[in-house]
């Protein structure tokens, strides 16, 4: 879960994150929860955590993330 | 705050001086003619260096900001303006230049259509920027541009892209340049030392105290973040060895007692050979980048890698470091510095000295005193002539390898190279960016004669300018590196790495530029020394032989225990 702004370029900048790591994102949710802010919320499955954990670093230079965890199969 | 009615593209002049812009580099086209009309105004407060391609431009502005510590500016018009910025933003962004790139874009209400010269410059920049923008409407230029100011020098330093729509340069709005209002919002930009952060710095100091071994690697945060002199505090302070990456060469005076040499593929052989009998590895603001490390499996096996940089990103990404520490590298080193303890390492800095004489005696002194011209004797003239401050700037390839293994970085001189990408054609215009941000600067350009024709056209701009820019040309009529490359390790099959050459003399000369070319190592110092001392813009071509290759050398997928000599 990350909060931004609710802006194009975020998104896109996200998304090309996973694209570059050729991780299928199931699901990107984008919800308002105050005025120019936005949270995020992302799904994606990967059976390499650390992968993950590198794209939510590189997200922290977007956006501020609240909360990534990971469900083990 | 007061405002003032203009048109967009004055209220972008505007940002460019609001922000202590004094210098911008740029190419004219159509959908960028409103600001170019109103630059014709702005040009007593604005110094627009006119060159002769969009990606000369943007190489400029990254020579200005590497070398000045400035957010380098550069312009272009949409369409092919805008996408022959692109090698030059992903540049910046593999070596952390911060820049802001203006791109025109086609009307707002023309968006999307396929119009003349639209190219969709946010979404094809996207991966190579830390951010970008398209602005539709004039009242966004103000808060738009603080923020790309903001972003692109902020925490790690990167280039930011802001397309202006035609529409928004010729709307008129009411300027007020509120910047504080307009950055507020960008919390996740910049570093704060937080909870904790002085206990970690403490854990740090506590291994390296107790460490035998120790071994500093400088990146170029250290020269970012202005930490230069906290890093000699800290080497001497705790009398550990201190090694630089390519980007970080400069970080330590090259003469200081504790510098130890360059770390990588074409290092020296003591900080490589160090790094492999380490027992603590401080890494301050580097990116353990492969050149760097070799094989990351055989990686400085007996250490215990701290590493400290100011991008989350960087931690784990290629080696796994025992402790990942996110700071500011000027602010880890300060508060380090007051917690180290001098220790005796005396057979540790005699490993240095024994591989730095092995080195000497073997690669270096063999080199230096060939009875052919080597590009070793060149650089090494280049350290021996001048009296001002000099900036080195290089091209990429054996050029760049050469000039960063055999040039004297003593002082504060300053240097800037294309590392990350590895960007062939960023020499020429980077030493002219160099130059035009630090005129009172010898700026001394080692190139290659592959690289040197990737825009040679900047010949155009020196003339235009009359930068006097001091240009090395090492000609050896092949694109070396990949020469070398060839001979080691594809069985001697020259494929396509001959160059036919122009005849550079007659070259410079159409440019007006003063040339001298030399063939002997007898010729050498006479030349640089008729070099240094001309009131102008000089070529000083090199004619080298053809086989020279760039030693010690560790082979690609090899660890740093495999470097190879011949």
């Amino acid at each position: 879960m990350a909060e931004g702004k609710d802006r194009l370029d975020v998104l896109n900048r996200i998304s090309t994150l996973y694209l570059q790591k050729r991780i299928e994102v199931e699901s990107f949710e984008f919800s308002r929860t105050a005025p120019e802010q936005g949270e995020y919320r992302i799904t994606c499955w990967s059976d390499q955590k650390e992968v993950i954990d590198r794209i939510v670093n590189q997200m922290n230079n977007i956006v501020e993330i609240k909360r990534a965890y990971c469900v083990l199969a | 705050m007061e405002t003032r009615r203009m048109t967009g593209a004055e209220a972008l002049l505007n940002t460019f001086l609001d922000e202590g812009i004094d210098t911008i580099f740029g190419y004219p086209g159509g959908a960028i003619m409103p600001v170019y009309d109103k630059l014709y105004d702005y040009t007593e407060r604005l110094n627009h260096i006119l060159v002769r391609h969009e990606q000369g431009a943007i190489h400029a502005a990254e020579g200005y900001a590497r070398t000045t510590g400035k957010v380098g500016v550069c312009l272009a018009t949409a369409g092919p303006g805008a996408t022959n910025f692109v090698t030059g933003i992903a540049d910046a962004m593999m070596d952390s230049t911060p820049l802001v790139c203006v791109t025109a874009q086609v009307n707002a209400d023309k968006l999307g259509t396929n119009f003349f010269q639209e190219a969709d410059m946010i979404g094809i920049t996207i991966p190579i920027t830390k951010w970008s923008y398209q602005i539709a409407s004039a009242d966004e230029i103000p808060s738009i541009m603080a923020q790309a100011f903001h972003i692109a020098k902020s925490g790690r330093p990167g280039p930011v892209l802001v397309s202006i729509t035609r529409t928004a340069q010729v709307q008129e709005m009411d300027y007020c340049y509120n910047r504080e209002e307009a950055v507020a919002s960008l919390d996740f930009c910049g570093f704060n030392k937080g909870e904790g952060y002085d206990a970690k710095v403490d854990e740090i100091a506590q291994l390296l105290n107790n460490a035998k071994q120790p071994l500093i690697i400088a990146g170029h945060g250290v020269i970012l973040s202005g930490g230069c002199k906290e890093l000699k505090e800290c080497a001497d302070k705790g009398n550990i060895p201190v090694a630089a990456t390519l980007l970080g060469l400069g970080a330590i005076d090259q003469n200081d007692s504790n510098y130890v040499g360059m770390v990588g593929m074409h290092g020296n052989v003591a900080p490589n050979v160090m790094t492999q009998n380490a027992d603590v590895l401080l890494a301050v603001g580097m990116r353990f980048s492969d050149r760097v490390t070799g094989e990351v499996r055989g990686y400085a096996p007996k250490a215990k890698i701290v590493h400290v940089d100011i991008d989350l990103a960087e931690f784990d990404k290629n080696i796994k470091a025992d402790i990942a520490f996110q700071s500011d590298a000027r602010m880890f080193l300060e508060t380090l510095c007051n917690k180290l303890e001098y220790r005796e390492r005396e057979s540790w800095f005699a490993l240095h000295k024994l591989k730095s004489s092995f080195e000497f005696e073997n690669v270096m002194k063999p080199q230096l005193e060939s009875s052919s011209l080597t590009m070793a004797q060149v650089v090494d003239a280049v350290n021996r002539n001048g009296n001002r401050r000099k900036i080195l700037v290089t091209d990429v390839g054996q050029n760049q390898m050469f000039a960063a293994r055999y040039a004297k970085l003593e002082g504060n001189m300053g240097w800037a190279t294309s590392g990350g990408l590895g960007t062939m054609g960023y020499g020429l215009p980077a030493a002219i960016g160099a130059k035009a941000g630090n005129p009172e600067c010898d700026v001394v350009l080692f190139s290659g004669d592959g690289g040197f024709q990737m825009n040679i056209q900047e010949f155009g701009t020196i003339l235009q300018s009359g930068l006097q820019v001091k240009m090395v040309l090492m000609n050896n009529s092949y694109l070396g590196m990949v020469r070398q490359w060839q001979e080691l390790f594809y069985d001697r099959r020259y494929s396509f790495t001959h160059l036919a050459n122009p005849d550079f003399q007659m070259l410079a000369a159409a440019y007006g530029i003063k040339s001298v070319k030399v063939t002997t190592p007898g010729e050498l110092d006479a030349a640089v020394k008729q070099m240094m001392e001309h009131e102008g813009p000089f070529l000083l071509e090199a004619a080298m032989i053809e086989q020279e290759n760039v030693f010690p050398m560790i082979p690609a997928g090899k660890t740093l225990n495999d470097i190879i000599f011949d």
